[in-house]
């Protein structure tokens, strides 16, 4: 029975992700047929519907459905991982540590030297984040604790990207701080999904295929270990894709914060609190949430578009606090 | 050249700017006489990248004290080379009144701040009111002229550019093919009517499709709008050395290339401080709208 239901909650966010998916690519701007689009593709005709659909909002459309999928579901294994309802990329610095690594990579010229530098340096910056989050707080350690971890690494992260930001050579870099801890989707284009994609996809594949762990350390890192795991292998996988996922994610679109907070929690009670059940439907959960978002943002000013993570944020802070207040009782 | 002056900052620097007022302060208007040009100033600092240039070209170098920093990156100056070995200011009240100066150059939209901080300190300021359409880039370079003490330079070179337009102008009549197009800048800005980037597109013989779209001064537009609009040609502005910016990357979005619209590229060297060049720009794009 319990089967069934996570069986029907997943095709049913799978259809829910399809449908905001094809509204994402109809909804614009501008009135095209996708249709047409289709049409032209299909005939090799190139048109303004071709052009617009495919080279202007599918890879939006694409990287809200990536980048979305690995909040969602980086948040699910961090809270299962961490075995603290409060772990998410955004709150614990992680996806500004990624963001730190992308900012220096990209505004120094490196980046352009080869493809994988960008991904690379920003997975590189989450991995870094992920790591002294860990050592500073601990498996299992107080909510407090790891939230306060956060916050400094937060600190840290956020002023070394604007310290960065300033010395940049080009002189639109400050400015352009917003896009980094906000986050964005606008002006996006296919070569951005090209470069963030391949390890995306990796890290969903360590992080999915780490339930069963989640499921045993949801009662005990002793019990994990006299199921048979390795928690050390174990944790350093879940580390790895966690990374991937988040540093690829940051760097094409910035910090989208609470995603990964908000999704797990709403979608806990649906699959019995089990954290390896979680994964799949958070990611789910959080390409919905994300593509919803974005076509809320376009829809408000055209040109200058409200960043993606102000939405979210306006979403997730409420959620956030509502959490504290829930949690409250259990920290003292 | 709009992609230093959606800079809030650099907008600061430019003799083209991103403002669209209509009206122009008194100071550019050629009736209106500098005082104090009975002294010869010896000493002149300015504080503003395009004004830099005219001072390059106008003044012995003996005689300016120092020029702005951006003047010597050559990412936005086209004559970075020219300042090697004149002190470079940041605009700061702590770079200039140390030099003692008798001529402070500063653009209309220098920092307010530091222009009423050295007017306090009785330093002499003039600030000038950037151009806004051809008409006002010779009354301006006239202006500088006198100001700096060569007017019969600034004559010369305002003459000269007066006879290019006028050459130009006479080519013009004889082209009969209009082309649509936007002047697409960074951070996704298309330039519309009142700029002087217009009236450069209309000397070219180019349509300016913003002015279809009631767009007046600078205005970000989205992509999807602009493809749709079906501009045949994009003006861009492009460097040769280039630092990554996201505001850069707009300009860089695949879509732009698609169905057959051509991408036109103008050097810094034609787009950062157009005054004295404002004839090269215009034989650019008509040489390559003539191509397309």
């Amino acid at each position: 029975m319990q089967k069934n239901t996570f069986l029907y909650l997943n095709i049913s966010l799978l259809l829910a992700v399809a449908m905001a998916f094809l509204a994402s690519l109809s909804i614009g701007n501008q009135a095209i047929s996708i249709l047409q689009a289709i049409k032209d593709l299909y005939q090799g005709n190139e048109s303004l519907h071709q052009t617009v659909v495919w080279d202007i909002r599918l890879p939006r459309v694409l990287l809200a459905l990536l980048v979305g999928g690995s909040l969602g579901l980086a948040g699910a294994a961090m809270q299962g991982l961490l075995r603290n309802p409060l772990a998410e990329p955004g709150i614990l610095g992680v996806a500004s540590g990624a963001a730190l690594g992308a900012v220096i990579v990209l505004y120094f010229g490196f980046a352009a030297s080869a493809w994988y530098w960008l991904p690379g340096a920003a997975i590189a910056g989450a991995f870094v984040a992920l790591l002294l989050v860990y050592l500073l707080a601990g498996s299992g350690s107080s909510v407090l604790s790891l939230i306060l971890a956060g916050v400094a690494i937060n600190a840290i992260t956020g002023a070394m990207i604007a310290v960065a930001l300033n010395f940049a050579p080009s002189l639109f870099a400050l400015q352009e701080i917003v896009f980094w801890l906000m986050g964005s989707l606008a002006n996006r284009n296919i070569h951005h999904v090209y470069i963030a994609a391949p390890f995306i996809f990796i890290g969903w594949f360590l992080l999915l295929s780490r339930y069963r762990f989640l499921n045993a350390l949801s009662l005990g890192e002793e019990t994990a270990t006299s199921l048979g795991f390795h928690p050390q292998r174990e944790r350093n996988i879940l580390f790895v894709g966690l990374a991937l996922c988040v540093g690829a994610s940051v760097a094409v679109s910035g910090s989208i914060g609470f995603v990964g907070l908000v999704v797990p929690h709403l979608l806990r009670p649906l699959v019995g609190y089990k954290p390896g059940r979680l994964l799949l439907v958070s990611a789910l959960g959080g390409a919905l949430l994300v593509l919803l978002a974005d076509i809320f943002v376009r829809q408000l000013d055209v040109a200058r578009e409200l960043k993606l993570g102000v939405v979210t944020s306006l979403l997730g802070g409420p959620f956030f606090l509502m959490l504290i207040l829930k949690t409250r009782s259990r920290w003292i | 050249m709009r992609s230093l002056i959606s800079l809030v900052a650099i907008a600061a620097l430019l003799f083209m700017s991103a403002a669209r007022a209509s009206e122009h302060p008194s100071q550019v208007s050629p009736q209106a006489s500098p005082q104090q040009l009975s002294s010869l100033s010896e000493k002149i600092v300015s504080i503003n990248l395009c004004l830099d240039g005219l001072l390059l070209a106008l003044v012995a170098r003996s005689r300016i004290d120092s020029v702005y920093y951006l003047s010597a990156n050559p990412q936005f100056s086209p004559f970075a080379e020219q300042t090697k070995g004149l002190f470079l200011n940041r605009g700061l009240a702590e770079d200039i009144v140390p030099r003692n100066p008798d001529l402070i150059l500063a653009g209309e939209f220098s920092s307010a701040e530091l222009v009423t901080l050295l007017k306090q300190l009785k330093f002499r300021v003039e600030v000038l009111a950037l151009p806004r359409s051809i008409a006002d880039i010779t009354a301006h370079i006239r202006y500088f002229g006198k100001l700096v003490g060569n007017a019969s330079g600034a004559e010369v070179m305002a003459q000269s550019i007066e006879h290019q337009l006028l050459l130009l102008n006479a080519e013009q009549r004889k082209q009969a093919r209009q082309i649509n197009a936007f002047w697409y800048s960074s951070n996704g800005v298309v330039v519309g009517a009142e700029t002087l980037e217009n009236e450069l597109m209309q000397h070219a013989g180019i349509h300016n499709l913003a002015l279809d779209k009631n767009i007046i001064g600078f205005k970000q537009m989205d992509l999807e709008e602009l493809i749709l609009a079906r501009p045949q040609v994009i003006i861009v502005e492009s460097s040769d050395i280039e630092a990554f910016s996201l505001a850069r990357e707009y300009i860089k979005h695949p879509a732009l290339q698609k169905n057959n619209t051509r991408i036109i590229a103008l050097p810094s060297s034609l787009s950062v401080c157009s005054a004295p060049v404002l004839a090269d720009v215009i034989k650019e794009l008509r040489t390559q709208v003539k191509e397309f």
